[in-house]
């Protein structure tokens, strides 16, 4: 069983990510790239990322990742912050540690292709 | 450059070539075929039309109903397709034809229309008035399909408003007029009957604000409704009386305004704050588990959007009703 479908699928990823956007826009190191002006549409976008990150299905490539984030000149500051966005959210839900540490490795995997290095 | 194709009336195709970033409603137009249309930005819907059989970019079904994405309608002011589209006029929103009931000063600029009741439709949804087969202007239903015997709008005038100076010099008691609709998912729909709702608006964002609280009352309603309006100044103020009626009548509704240029003598007055979002923030801090609306125009609509997700609304809980502004 994947982490996904332990934590509860679709439905943990509804639960968390009101949670998730909330941090990120209130995190001054990022919330300049995620305070748009559709909400709703920035809205799916995370859908889809947290969707990833918990190894549910996604059709997320590498080449993807790094088209998407090309030229917006980020950091390890940057990625670090949405990390914490993304653990603290886990913590909020309180969702186990080794499924935590599962999913942590989940978003470090795409790390170089988010950072365009 | 991306082929287009118009399938008209008896099946004669129609062939336009679409210049780069051009929309399938100004290539259409460009090429002599009269497609209706409105606000040219995806609200009125009155350009939307059909491709049964093509892909259609999701950004020009933006707004409409589930189903009507499966069968292929979009609207052709916000559609530059990449792929070349074999499209069709649509009967989707069948014009209705309504009677002028009457007409009413509410503020120096705010005019209420009352029209005869020619569609059926939930209070805070929209529709496009046709002034003429060019003129057509989308305005809210503040009225109730079932308290009233009429459909009622609040047409604020504009001083180059092409339509809401019409309404108001030239719109006579007995003229008929076209109306299409209704659209738009800003009504009640709240099934926890006990749930806390906010509404806040500004100016004539208080017409689907009220439709809204009107039929959530009507419905039988429990929990707080609060409603925030806001406006310039005190003469932007409008339709107090009827609030105040509605607020002795359900005493889990209330009503508070803002008024940002506020003379010294009023600011005494009960319920006046000058700043609506912070007035938000010290009725409501928390909204947690509460169902909002908004209304008014984009830049208000984002900000308090913003406000009221961070105090905790879920977003699928925030509603919005955006007003445009017509390019002149």
């Amino acid at each position: 069983m994947s982490v996904y479908e332990a934590i509860g699928g679709e439905a943990a990823v509804n639960a968390a990510v009101d949670v998730f956007y909330r941090k990120v826009l209130l995190d001054e190191r990022i919330s300049e790239f995620f305070d748009t002006v559709d909400m709703e549409e920035q809205h799916r976008k995370q859908k889809a990322f947290l969707t990833m990150a918990f190894g549910g299905p996604n059709a997320y490539t590498g080449k993807d990742m790094r088209e998407a984030h090309a030229g917006m000149n980020l950091t390890e500051e940057h990625f670090t912050a949405v990390a914490e966005a993304l653990v603290g959210t886990l913590n909020d839900l309180e969702v186990p540690q080794n499924y935590i540490d599962e999913i942590v490795g989940i978003a470090l995997s795409v790390k170089d292709d988010v950072l365009n290095v | 450059m991306t082929q287009l194709y118009f399938k008209g009336e008896s099946s004669e195709i129609t062939k336009v070539q679409l210049a780069e970033g051009e929309t399938v409603l100004n290539g259409l137009l460009r090429n002599g075929v009269d497609v209706p249309y409105g606000c040219r930005t995806g609200v009125c819907q009155s350009c939307i039309m059909v491709s049964p059989n093509n892909e259609v970019p999701r950004t020009a079904q933006k707004g409409l109903r589930e189903v009507q994405k499966q069968q292929g309608y979009f609207l052709s002011c916000c559609c530059q397709p990449k792929e070349p589209m074999v499209v069709s006029l649509s009967d989707y929103f069948k014009k209705e034809s309504t009677t002028v009931l009457g007409k009413e000063f509410l503020s120096d600029t705010v005019v209420r229309i009352r029209l005869s009741k020619a569609i059926c439709y939930r209070p805070g949804q929209y529709a496009t008035l046709w002034k003429n087969a060019q003129i057509a202007r989308t305005y809210s239903l503040v009225s109730h399909p079932t308290a009233d015997n009429f459909l009622e709008f609040h047409v604020r005038v504009y001083p180059d408003g092409v339509f809401s100076n019409w309404v108001k010099d030239g719109m006579q008691i007995g003229d008929s007029l076209e109306i299409q609709g209704p659209m738009g998912d800003c009504y009640y729909t709240v099934e926890d009957k006990d749930q806390t709702m906010l509404l806040s608006g500004l100016g004539t964002g208080l017409a689907p604000l009220f439709g809204v609280a009107r039929d959530a009352l009507i419905q039988g309603h429990r929990g707080r409704i609060l409603m925030l309006l806001g406006a310039r100044t005190q003469e932007g103020v409008y339709y107090e009386k009827e609030l105040a009626d509605l607020q002795q009548r359900y005493p889990n509704f209330e009503v508070r305004f803002s008024v940002r240029e506020m003379a010294p003598e009023f600011q005494a007055r009960a319920g006046y704050s000058s700043d609506i979002y912070t007035l938000a923030k010290m009725l409501m801090p928390d909204l947690s588990n509460c169902k909002v609306f908004l209304a008014g125009g984009a830049s208000f609509v984002r900000k308090m959007k913003r406000q009221c997700f961070l105090a905790k609304a879920n977003m699928g809980d925030i509603a919005a009703d955006t007003f445009l502004s017509f390019p002149k």
